[in-house]
């Protein structure tokens, strides 16, 4: 019935005409949803209401061009939440999109790079484009373009692979590859003295980026710059080492690889750039690098100096990398900087006049590869509609399509940017006026940069793969001398882990321990969950036993009381049982959002209970509510106190103190965010600094910064936590204390024997209450650091959430979340009893 | 007072305990304080003053703060704009020097050149920076923008269509940007800016600064050769005496050495605007040269590419006079003829400058220097010392509008807040529906199931109570993934009912309840029976009043809630149309800091008046506990 209505559409002429122009592009459908309007949300579109930058605007007359061959799609850009703690800037796309499409938001057309392509997959968000594929190969001179677009079977062993089914499909379309490269400033390097080229070695880098770095006041000039592991990865594999493996070629099946003799090498050497000792001679002025264990240095031109004799005089420095959040490469005041050549855009809008590019340093191996990568288009797995699904597929064959690329040409030659413009397309859409434009070794620096690159790691979970990383570069990072045993100690810990996380790879007699192990612990929770579920009704139970019960109600009434009842129990049951017991379900599941959840048995628990990083976050969180029981706990109980005694000024000391509440408590936090600006400027920099105490970098601050998160949740609720205090000291009767002073009790015992009792419920209630949400507690965490620097902030709850709802691992975080629970239930049934034995009132106060 | 006796109040012991008490709580008083009132302060403020931290702000009372943010403004916020222009060099805004305002006549005779200057030799005050224009507060040459796009087209929609971009609405439209000043920026002349362009000519002149070209040529020295300026004149032959004195040459420098003329032609060549670079009949040769290169030989392929030219022969193609401002491929073609070494001779470049044009203006109208000096009071040596007084014009007219851009600068910050919060997107409204929702689900459930539970005696009332209850002792951690699941497949995700029903009913508030319902005397309820009045009025006339109080406290617990919510309200509307206030709030990361304090305290307004007015409610819902 489709078909033929189909055949009845194309004979119509419009739609003749539609397929006589689309026919440019093979594989593009003539039209959608048979020319009925169909809207599609596209990840990476540009807003294009500020489409100054050239490459925004090629992109908006891309979208443009296509809307004009189909007038009937609309094209609405994807735009989602910043989420707190996702990690660096660059990697933010890798949990937004998995985040949309669990929240329901994601959009129709997804960009999906190599590392996060698997989870995508694994996960059935994307639509396999077999299908498509067919008829683009089958279209006439389809063959050519598909493999055009598609050269490198490298390429191909990231776009096929086999889906959650277990075939082999298509589901990505890569308009564009990326070649990573090395670029410098050639003003930088002549300033310093240097030749306008680019180091050949890793030693003559290395001696380059201290002959340019200058981080002293008013200079500021730095080599390179290491912020994440992701810039780590050409080093690894210039060292010849490797990051993911497979384990044979084509094996769906990796393992890290980054722990061996070579990668020592790589690292040692990424340690130097970021924390090697290096001098400005005080004499000469001459930079050199010295021995991290050296006592006397001497210069080249001879000048003597000890380590602590250069350090008191400033002349002792550590890496060439610029502080952390400066960007010293778009300011140009940094020498080199690894980027992205793309097949499309040389070297992305930079003046070819001002940075040069070559291919990186090679390793002592003599080896250099840098990343290979591409922003593949694919389309998501949710939709339902064939329309949807067909405009999707309509829009990502024409991005991809010579058409785009040659919109993409004109656009930037129009714009005078053809020198920026890959040669091979210039000369594929006759612009042969502008080639002499183009450095001439740029075309051959980025085939060889191709030909040489090693594909950004794609295997099961890669997308944690520069967390994973960043955990033993963080460890190295710290060293003061990188010892190639500590190294590479630290390394196979951290390559162990890595395996064990992304992979899974766990040793059978491993994985049986755990799950006996697990199986415990879930039996003894079990159990003692049941008996204090027993005990809860038994207790209250009794507390909770009416006096005045009437004996018999009418039906009628009952009925009534009932309906009344309905909503409260319908939500208690199905927002809180409910949940309660499918939580139960899933913690012993894989559960996922699309495909069906497999049974786990007690492998979540299991894994939970092993993981380092739950028991360090269990650590954080004992830190966490100790400082913030110790420090906020007894702080409004001695302001009420302290209220309850002065003669006067009370009320407005009150009003005073209950300010922070006047607002939000995320306000306060964002507030106290920017009163924390590590830089000198900052407001509370500034005034440590007027006192003399030396500045201080605040949630930047492994050691410290779970101390600063703290201070404005005790900050805020010291005033507002004191009234309830307030409220129970005016409860105690005046007598009380005229009767014990005539019995000369003093200001403590008074305060023993008369106010702590008195409070005591109150006390008892209100200690147990924040314990436990101060176990909980993970908001602060999230909104202020998201669990960094280094992890060291991260407690539990934010690794319940983090797991949940960024790396959407319901599962394994609910089993967590169970834990947490079985380790709190102390509390929680102290907490039960203790209010079963209370009353509650009104206070009646003022 | 109480654990100090009232006998001993005057005794030492106890004077010095009152005394540290005081100490103690002015001082915790203070650290409440500073941070609000920084806050509250630097919300009045602008990227220059921001750092300041004094209380009040100091452009409040003072002319040359007033001043100096005006510059800062009139900047774009750009130090390099403002060093290009003022012909400085400093590293940050409020380091700049202010020079002597410029007299009446001069800011008349400037006025009259700056309107006749031609559309891309000025920039607007408001081009935003390559940021969005957001970052610095909306200036209200934006909002005039957008509502004179709108009352152009009509609707969003049109203008959207129109201009080929996506707006979600029209706050999201912004003045294209303008570089005029920059090599790099060779702009569209789509329908976009030329609408922009035609409303940057009825812009008042105070709006609209000289591009300032001749500045490059210092800046360019400086960034090759260093600050040095003895080796500048070693090497280039020069005697500069500083960066301030470096005039640049408009022509060839037929008499300077070969590294100068080097220079030049490489300033030239690579980063001066080609606006203003033009070429001298000697050029014209190599200009047909050029032409027949670029165009194979082939007339016609050159008259496919220009309709407008009539030419028999590439002999026929004159010099253009002006660089072409909407014409894309002669554009480009200009940027390829004067950029590179083999088309255009040098010695056949020069500059036609905004400060080369107010120069010779100002020349044809005096006639000499001193004639000029006698008008202004200025002391120029001669006309090539003569530039633009754009930025003593500035310190002129902030001054003379001092009230005005004052208050223009108290409230940017509040008005650009306002405008995104209240304006854009509906984050306010979705607040406010889930704060009514929230307020009247619980206000209702909660409730009547306490008052069935403790009026209607059921049997099965304390299981039920128990029922209500138990989850307490189940950790939340648990049921927030299932609940999330939960509410993903039954499509509330999105939904306000996402946000309110899993909270609606809470066991805890109803046992209170309960417990308060009991308490009440029995003879009302009898007395009220015996009147016949019906279970709904006894409800809502005798018990409900009864528990006002710890209702109100309710209520406001639930307005707190709901307002403050943040965590769950990301994760279960992650849709920026369902995105409440704190969200927002959150997501405000393209703003300054003073934009963000503006923000802070905006969203702490509602809260505010809430405390400030139910003080009583809040001290009379507290409830405590007794043992029994």
């Amino acid at each position: 019935m489709r078909f033929f209505k189909f055949l009845l559409l194309s004979v119509s002429l419009g739609c003749f005409l539609q397929i006589a122009q689309a026919n440019d592009i093979p594989g593009l459908p003539g039209k959608v949803n048979g020319g009925k309007p169909v809207d599609i949300t596209v990840y990476g579109l540009p807003p294009a209401t500020d489409a100054y930058d050239i490459g925004a605007k090629a992109n908006v007359a891309v979208a443009q061009e296509f809307m004009k061959r189909y007038p009937n799609v609309g094209l609405k850009p994807f735009s989602f939440l910043k989420v707190p703690g996702a990690g660096a800037a660059g990697m933010a796309q890798d949990t937004d999109t998995l985040m949309a499409m669990a929240g329901g938001v994601a959009p129709d057309v997804l960009n999906v790079n190599f590392r996060q392509s698997d989870s995508f997959i694994r996960q059935g968000f994307l639509l396999p484009l077999d299908d498509y594929f067919t008829a683009w190969e089958n279209a006439p001179g389809g063959k050519e373009e598909l493999a055009r677009t598609i050269p490198t079977e490298r390429l191909w062993d990231v776009a096929r692979r086999i889906g959650p089914d277990g075939n082999m499909h298509t589901y990505c379309l890569p308009p564009m590859l990326y070649a990573m490269t090395m670029q410098y400033r050639k003003d930088v390097l002549r300033n310093a003295g240097l030749p306008e080229r680019a180091p050949k070695t890793w030693d003559e880098f290395y001696d380059n980026c201290v002959q340019v770095t200058d981080p002293r006041p008013g200079k500021g000039i730095y080599g390179y710059n290491i912020e994440n592991t992701w810039r780590l990865t050409w080093i690894l594999w210039s060292a010849g080492s490797e990051i993911l493996k497979q384990k044979e070629p084509g094996s769906q099946e990796w393992f890290a690889a980054y722990g061996d003799d070579k990668a020592v090498i790589g690292y040692q050497f990424a340690w130097k750039i970021v924390k090697g000792p290096w001098v400005i001679c005080p004499t000469c002025e001459k930079h050199y690098a010295i021995e991290p264990s050296a006592n006397q240095v001497k210069c080249p031109n001879g000048h003597s100096f000890s380590v602590a004799d250069l350090e008191s005089k400033k002349s002792l420095f550590h890496g060439v990398c610029p502080p952390p959040g400066v960007d010293t490469w778009s300011e140009g005041k940094q020498a080199f900087s690894t980027n992205y050549m793309t097949d499309m855009q040389m070297a992305g809008p930079i003046d070819p006049t001002l940075i040069g590019v070559a291919l990186v340093p090679a390793g002592p191996t003599g080896i250099s590869s840098a990343e290979l990568n591409s922003t593949m288009l694919a389309i998501n797995g949710t939709i339902k509609d064939q329309a949807k699904k067909d405009a999707a597929w309509a829009y990502i064959r024409f991005r991809s399509s010579e058409v785009a690329k040659r919109i993409t040409t004109r656009i930037f030659v129009d714009g005078g940017y053809a020198k920026y413009l890959n040669p091979a397309y210039l000369r594929e859409f006759g612009y042969t006026e502008y080639l002499h434009d183009v450095p001439p070794d740029w075309e051959e620096i980025y085939e060889k940069a191709l030909e040489s690159a090693h594909p950004e790691p794609y295997g099961k979970n890669a997308q944690q793969i520069y967390n994973e990383m960043d955990k033993g570069w963080d460890l190295i990072k710290m060293m003061d001398n990188p010892e190639t045993s500590q190294v590479k100690m630290l390394l196979s810990e951290n390559v162990a882990r890595t395996n064990e996380r992304l992979i899974g790879t766990i040793p059978p007699a491993e994985r049986n321990k755990r799950d006996t192990v697990a199986l415990i612990c879930v039996i003894c929770s079990l159990i003692i969950f049941a008996i204090m579920f027993k005990y809860t009704l038994a207790m209250y139970g009794e507390a909770l036993a009416t006096p005045n019960q009437r004996s018999k109600t009418a039906f009628r009434r009952t009925l009534i009381a009932w309906a009344i009842m309905a909503p409260a129990l319908g939500a208690v049951l199905l927002f809180q049982y409910y949940p309660l017991s499918r939580g139960s379900v899933i913690a012993f599941q894989n559960y996922q959002l699309l495909l069906g959840s497999q049974w786990l048995g007690v492998q979540n628990f299991g894994n939970v209970l092993f993981a380092t990083e739950f028991w360090e976050a269990m650590w954080h969180s004992l830190i966490f509510a100790v400082l913030t029981i110790g420090l906020g706990f007894f702080a409004p109980v001695i302001l009420a106190l302290m209220l309850r005694e002065i003669p006067r000024g009370s009320l407005f000391i009150r009003i005073i103190y209950f300010l922070p509440s006047v607002t939000t408590g995320i306000v306060i936090m964002l507030l106290w965010m920017q009163l924390y600006d590590p830089s000198q400027y900052g407001v509370l920099n500034q005034t440590l600094a007027a006192l003399h105490i030396p500045t201080q970098k605040f949630l930047t601050d492994p050691k410290l910064a779970m101390l600063w998160i703290i201070l404005p949740g005790v900050w805020a609720s010291v005033g507002p936590g004191s009234i309830i205090y307030l409220a129970a000291l005016q409860q105690v009767p005046d007598e009380y204390y005229e009767a014990a002073e005539i019995d000369g009790a003093g200001f403590f015992s008074k305060l023993r024997h008369i106010t702590i009792p008195y409070l005591k419920p109150l006390l008892i209630i209100n200690f147990v209450g924040a314990s436990i949400g101060a176990f909980k507690s993970f908001e602060p965490i999230w909104i202020m650091t998201g669990g960094g620097p280094a992890e060291k902030t991260v407690v539990v709850g934010l690794e319940i959430w983090r797991n949940a709802f960024m790396y959407l691992r319901y599962g394994y975080a609910t089993a967590m979340g169970w834990i947490l629970a079985s380790l709190l239930i102390g509390f929680t049934i102290f907490q039960l009893r203790y209010l079963s034995k209370v009353q509650f009132k009104l206070s009646k106060s003022e | 007072m109480a654990h100090i006796s009232k006998v001993g109040r005057k005794s030492w012991s106890s004077r010095s305990a009152f005394t540290l008490m005081y100490i103690l709580l002015i001082g915790g008083g203070i650290t409440m304080l500073l941070p609000f009132m920084v806050m509250v302060s630097n919300s009045f403020k602008s990227n220059l003053d921001a750092q300041s931290y004094d209380l009040i702000p100091v452009y409040f009372t003072q002319q040359k703060m007033l001043t100096m943010k005006y510059i800062e403004q009139q900047s774009n916020y750009d130090v390099t704009f403002y060093n290009q222009v003022a012909r400085k060099n400093v590293a940050a805004m409020k380091e700049m020097a202010l020079p002597s305002p410029a007299s009446a006549e001069e800011v008349a005779d400037y006025n009259t050149f700056v309107a006749a200057l031609p559309v891309n030799y000025t920039i607007t005050v408001a081009r935003g920076a390559q940021w969005d224009s957001r970052t610095y507060g909306i200036h209200p040459m934006v909002t005039e923008y957008r509502a004179a796009i709108f009352a152009q087209y009509q609707s969003v929609a049109s203008i959207q269509q129109k201009y080929g971009t996506q707006l979600a609405d029209l706050q999201a439209l912004s003045p294209p940007q303008e570089f005029w000043n920059a090599r790099w920026y060779q702009p569209q002349i789509d329908d976009r800016m030329a609408d922009f362009l035609a409303f940057k000519k009825r812009q008042p002149l105070e709006r609209l600064v000289p591009v300032a070209i001749e500045s490059i040529w210092p800046t360019s020295l400086r960034t090759k050769h260093g600050a040095d300026i003895a080796t500048i004149n070693t090497k280039l032959g020069t005697t500069y005496t500083s960066f301030d004195s470096i005039d640049m040459p408009l022509q060839y420098p037929v008499q300077a050495s070969a590294e100068f003329q080097k220079a030049w032609e490489e300033c030239i060549r690579k980063e001066v605007p080609i606006w203003f670079i033009r070429a001298d009949q000697t050029a014209l040769s190599a200009w047909h040269r050029f032409l027949r290169d670029r165009f194979q030989q082939d007339i016609s392929l050159y008259l496919k590419a220009h309709p407008t030219v009539s030419a028999v022969s590439f002999d026929d193609i004159s010099l253009p006079a002006e660089t072409p401002l909407t014409d894309t491929i002669a554009m480009g073609e200009w940027n390829d003829f004067v950029g590179k070494g083999q088309n255009a001779p040098a010695t056949s470049l020069y500059l036609d400058t905004a400060e080369s044009r107010y120069r010779n203006w100002l020349m044809a109208k005096y006639g000499t220097t001193s004639a000029i000096n006698k008008t202004y009071g200025t002391q120029y040596v001669d006309a090539a010392a003569i530039f633009p007084p754009t930025i003593q014009v500035m310190v002129t007219d902030a001054t003379t509008n001092a009230g005005k851009i004052r208050t223009e600068f108290v409230t940017r910050n509040y008005r650009s807040v306002i405008d995104y919060l209240l304006l854009h997107g509906r984050s306010f409204f979705n607040t406010i529906i889930f704060i009514l929702l929230s307020l009247l689900v619980t206000l209702t459930v909660n409730p009547v199931t306490a008052y069935a539970l403790s009026r209607f005696n059921l049997k099965s009332t304390n299981k039920l109570l128990l029922f209500l209850m138990a989850t307490m002792a189940f950790p939340a951690e648990i049921a927030m993934i299932p609940n999330f699941l939960l509410l993903r497949e039954l499509g509330l995700l999105n939904t306000f009912w996402a946000l309110v029903l899993p909270g609606m009913a809470n066991g805890f508030s109803i046992f209170l309840l309960k417990g308060m319902f009991d308490g009440l005397p029995q003879d009302l309820y009898e007395a009220a029976e015996l009147d016949g009045a019906s279970e709904l009025v006894i409800f809502w006339r005798i018990t409900m009043p009864l528990v006002k109080p710890f209702l109100a406290y309710m209520a406001l617990g639930t307005f707190i809630g709901a307002y403050s919510a943040f965590a769950f309200a990301f994760i279960l509307c992650p849709n920026p149309k369902m995105w409440t206030m704190m969200v927002y709030l959150q997501q405000m990361d393209w703003a300054s800091q003073p934009i963000r304090f503006a923000a802070y305290v905006l969203a702490s307004i509602p809260t505010l008046i809430v405390f400030v007015t139910c003080q009583r409610i809040i001290m009379q819902g507290i409830v405590l506990p007794t043992e029994k």
